[in-house]
């Protein structure tokens, strides 16, 4: 793998007990935090510290784990937007115990974030709270752009540059900033996060499209039967004309697999992952020099751990 | 070379259809010499469906057309068809100021306008303008008259009423392509017309579902205007106006819903003055108003009644200039137009093409229901003026009312979101309760004058009344969410909440990580206050002790919240928190007791909300303490076999209301000894708005419902 997970399971559950014992959002907020996942960005965040002259600082821990919280928020947050059924191989929080409960166990957590972030002073706060912001305007972008089959390219990069990559030049930020890092490297390290998330994101919709449900956690080809078009089917759109009427009547389930194919022949899928190939190079390029025993390497790894993810569904 | 005439008006007023003529008619009446140019001839015919909705009706009103009015259908429902199998009916009332919608004829009404406007005193001019030049001296329009002759005139102000394919748009270089068209035909219909507007969705043609709609309006008991209206494809493959239209009355024939139709004249076409953005002068001079502003309402395609209202708007604004230099405002008087519905639009027809096998019902979808009753109102409030909260403050300063209505007017900025009508749905909820109250503590807790308000005060307010606002907006998800429509509810639900959350923590970041530091906490209690009450639904043994706990975490945090972050200004300890914990008890209290016991006059379409999401609130819940049949009754209103207006008069007449209401008193007062004993304004300011939940429930109980008449004493 070349990068390690950086936060315990442990570590998370802990920024729970803050909460009453009695209270009756324990128990969901316990189940959105146990999902089983990668704490990509938090890795993200522990490793940028190694650009300061404290990567040990507690405060970087805690950055990261307020990060993760805020992520598991957002997820809990697209189920229901989504209607989700599945995440992460098991049932989305909304599924099981109602969009309500969904929705008030992504806002306590996400407040607990903050809380976390707080504690680092203004400056942090500010730019978590503008993050969590993105973040959310670029849910209501996607929203707006639901079954538009003129959807550009500018318009689904704003996106996603809105709705993930802001949050992992965050997690960069934070860690460099938390870990005692200067301005210059700091900064630096934002744009890498903004570019890693760009490549993230790039690669998480050709997986959403290609990828079945062990690999995904989701039903296969939700974007699309939801009419988000990302960038492969935007590709698609423009060389294969006839895919737009196709697309206009709502293609029933069972018409996606042939649809997928239809976007495959068009070569979306290579053009897909060169694009995210340009992020990931942007990515390595934005990492500044020095930094203590192994950050730089770390953060590469990272970049590359997305590029596999892509390469290995190319094959198929 | 030909003859050039000139002419010469202080204002001059370009095209003569609703927005112009309401317009001259306005000016000429307040003494401003208005020339009024067109280049019909009226009476003339216009496509249009002849529908005037309540402003249009009160408008014309205001303008002398009573009797013209009074001669027309009454309109008493609106109803829409859904696949010609499925109704869904909304009964159109009338109260003051309120008229009933009416179908006129345009040749007639329109003419009759133009009438209005030439007695008071406008002139008329038949000519068509083409340019416009305000580069040399003055303002002059570039006109062809009614005999072919150039016409120049010099105007001090124009008024450009000319329409959706207005020239006077496209000359100053501010085109946009129509998006929409919709095109009419009249028809005499064997069956007596029903008084009702009848909309006709999906709108199909070839198979494919146009995002649009068919629409029967009554001209008489016998003479229908029958038309077709949707939103073009930006790529042009759309079938031809009058082909679908054609469709869409061969439809209507086979259902035989109207008997047979026979087509009397021609069909009339048109673009729809709909815009992506509403534009008012783009150029120096030129104030544009209705069509040729885009003042279409993007979802319902209605347009007349933003046309009068426009023309009166800018008409006021011109003569105000003359005072103070104001300018016209229609963005701000309209903010449900110009907003981007095309994702609405698009899953709206998606559903409709599937058969939609959803529930049609708004119950069913808050949110959206809530979006619905804004569209269809063809006007609201969008400020904070003469809510109780306003109202107090007031009393005590105009110059801290006024610094309330700058934080709302804040808040609206901070909630425009990239979805429509959110911040709209947000706003009527403030209003329709006790007005931004939370806003007001927080400024109130800053202790600073009336008009000295820092941008950081405005943050403050900002960020307590978005945090209050969260569980309101929550509970309009639903569950099992099939269907496309309900998801996009949901989402709409979720979204706008995160919006106003996230939009929250920033304006209260801004304040200092402090203020950071109290909305996170305040934003968790909320949550877990949220979660206390979501897990009771339907419980009729849950104690009232549960419903304090909660109301402290959700109001009480809230309240607790602006104290502190008016404190965090003010450099000053906040007050103890008893005062935002009672002041948010009984906040909530008030609401939740008119929303039991008010009918629909004061809160249309929510009576019983809370009943049938099974939230039982603090009167129902003491209720249930006194009558043990209680919870029978409320199973059986959850089963539909009784109404809400049942179990309320159950309520009543075992105490709970009253017992309520003494409760809100008491905290009340609570809040106030604890806010009396701060010193200087924060203390008079705290105190007085201690007393608005009193005021609220004192105000509402004088309406017609009289449900709560003298059950407090004067405070």
């Amino acid at each position: 793998m070349g990068w390690e997970r950086a936060l315990t399971e442990g570590e998370l559950e802990a920024a729970l007990a803050s909460m009453p014992e009695d209270s009756p959002l324990r128990e969901s907020c316990a189940y959105v935090v146990s999902a089983p996942g990668q704490r990509f960005r938090a890795s993200v965040t522990v490793a940028a510290a190694g650009f300061g002259d404290r990567p040990e600082d507690p405060r970087v821990t805690q950055a990261a784990v307020a990060i993760e919280l805020f992520h598991a928020a957002t997820l809990a947050h697209d189920d229901v937007v989504d209607d989700g059924k599945l995440r992460r191989g098991r049932a989305a929080i909304g599924a099981r115990s109602g969009n309500l409960t969904a929705s008030l166990a992504g806002g306590w957590l996400c407040a607990r974030a903050s809380e976390l972030i707080a504690e680092l002073g203004a400056r942090a706060a500010l730019a978590f709270a503008e993050t969590t912001a993105a973040v959310c305007e670029g849910e209501m972008l996607e929203l707006g752009d639901l079954h538009d089959v003129d959807r550009s390219r500018e318009r689904c990069l704003l996106v996603t540059e809105a709705k993930t990559a802001s949050l992992f030049a965050f997690s960069a930020w934070v860690g460099a900033v938390a870990g005692g890092a200067g301005e210059a490297e700091a900064e630096a390290l934002e744009e890498y996060g903004t570019a890693l998330g760009m490549a993230f994101q790039i690669s998480d919709d050709l997986l959403d499209l290609l990828a079945g449900p062990e690999e995904t956690g989701k039903t296969p080809g939700s974007d699309l039967r939801q009419g988000v078009y990302t960038l492969p089917v935007i590709h698609a759109l423009e060389v294969d004309p006839g895919l737009r009427e196709q697309l206009l009547r709502d293609p029933e389930p069972y018409e996606l697999p042939a649809l997928v194919e239809r976007v495959r022949a068009t070569g979306a899928i290579e053009s897909t992952r060169e694009e995210c190939a340009g992020w990931l190079e942007r990515a390595r390029a934005a990492l500044p020099a020095g930094g203590s025993a192994g950050a730089g390497e770390r953060l590469t790894a990272l970049a590359g751990a997305v590029g596999d993810r892509v390469a290995e569904m190319a094959a198929a | 070379m030909s003859a050039e005439v000139r002419d010469e008006a202080e204002i001059a007023v370009v095209g003569a259809g609703p927005t112009g003529s309401t317009a001259a008619a306005v000016l000429a009446e307040q003494g401003h010499d208005v020339l009024l140019l067109d280049k019909d001839e009226f009476p003339r015919e216009k496509p249009c469906g002849d529908g005037l909705m309540h402003p249009a009706v009160a408008a014309a009103e205001r303008l002398g057309l009573t009797e013209l009015i009074g001669s027309r259908p009454k309109i008493e429902a609106a109803r829409i068809v859904v696949a010609h199998r499925r109704h869904e009916t909304t009964r159109l009332t009338s109260s003051p100021g309120r008229p009933h919608p009416r179908c006129i004829g345009r040749a007639d009404f329109d003419a009759a306008l133009l009438g209005s406007a030439r007695a008071a005193g406008a002139r008329f001019r038949r000519a068509r303008v083409e340019g416009y030049d305000h580069n040399g001296v003055g303002r002059r329009l570039l006109a062809v008259d009614e005999r072919g002759e150039h016409l120049v005139v010099r105007a001090g102000t124009v008024v450009a009423a000319d329409g959706a394919t207005s020239r006077l748009r496209r000359v100053t270089g501010a085109p946009s392509a129509p998006q929409a068209y919709a095109v009419r035909q009249y028809f005499v219909s064997q069956q007596p017309l029903d008084q009702v507007f009848d909309f006709f969705v999906p709108l199909e043609m070839d198979g494919r579902v146009l995002s649009g709609y068919g629409w029967v309006f009554p001209l008489d008991q016998h003479l229908a205007n029958v038309g077709v209206g949707f939103y073009r494809d930006p790529r042009g493959e759309d079938p031809p106006l009058t082909t679908v239209l054609e469709a869409f009355v061969a439809e209507l024939r086979l259902k035989a819903r109207y008997g047979d139709l026979e087509a009397e004249g021609r069909p009339y076409g048109s673009p729809l003055g709909i815009r992506s953005a509403v534009e008012v002068a783009a150029v120096d001079g030129l104030n544009f108003a209705g069509d040729a502003a885009g003042t279409t309402h993007a979802l319902t395609g209605e347009g007349i009644a933003f046309a009068m209202r426009g023309g009166e708007a800018v008409a006021h604004a011109l003569h105000a200039r003359g005072r103070n230099g104001r300018r016209a405002t229609l963005p701000a008087l309209f903010p449900q137009l110009g907003v981007d519905t095309g994702m609405l639009n698009r899953t709206w027809t998606r559903e409709m093409s599937k058969g939609s096998s959803g529930p049609t019902g708004s119950a069913s979808k808050p949110f959206l229901g809530r979006i619905k009753q804004l569209v269809g109102e063809s006007a609201y409030e969008t400020g904070a003026e003469a809510t109780p909260a306003w109202n107090r403050l007031h009393d005590q300063d105009p110059a801290l009312a006024a610094d309330l209505e700058a934080a709302n007017t804040r808040l609206m900025e901070e909630l425009s979101t990239p979805l429509p009508f959110v911040k709209e749905v947000v706003h009527r909820s403030i209003r329709s309760h006790l007005g931004p109250i939370y806003a007001a503590i927080a400024l109130g807790s800053t202790g600073i004058e009336g008009g000295r308000l820092p941008a950081a005060g405005l943050d403050a307010a900002v960020a307590s009344e978005c945090v209050a606002v969260l569980p309101e907006l929550l509970t309009m998800l639903v569950d099992r969410a099939g269907s496309k429509t309900l998801r996009v509810n949901n989402a709409f639900a979720i979204l706008s909440a995160d919006f106003a959350a996230t939009r929250a923590m920033k304006a209260a970041a801004r304040v200092g990580s402090e203020g950071a530091l109290a909305i996170s906490l305040a934003c968790q209690r909320g949550c877990e206050g949220g979660m206390r009450d979501s897990s009771t639904r339907f419980a009729p043994n849950r104690v009232a002790e549960s419903w304090f706990q909660a109301a402290r975490e959700t109001a009480g945090s809230a309240a607790v919240l602006a104290t502190r972050l008016g404190a965090i200004l003010a450099g000053e300890d906040p007050p103890s928190s008893g005062y935002g914990i009672d002041l948010g008890i009984a906040i909530r209290l008030a609401e939740e007791i008119v929303d039991l016991t008010v009918g629909p006059e004061a809160h249309p379409g929510r009576e019983g909300a809370d009943l049938r999401r099974g939230i039982y609130s603090l009167p129902v819940l003491y209720a249930i303490e006194a009558d043990s049949q209680l919870p029978q009754l409320l199973a059986r209103h959850t089963a539909e076999e009784v109404t809400a207006a049942d179990v309320v008069k159950a309520v009543r007449e075992s105490g709970g209301v009253e017992r309520a209401l003494a409760e809100a008193e008491t905290r009340v007062e609570a809040a106030a000894a604890i806010a009396e004993r701060l010193p200087g304004r924060r203390g008079e300011v705290l105190t007085a708005l201690a007393r608005v939940p009193a005021d609220y429930l004192r105000t509402v109980g004088r309406g017609p419902a009289g449900a709560l008449a003298g059950a407090l004493e004067s405070v």
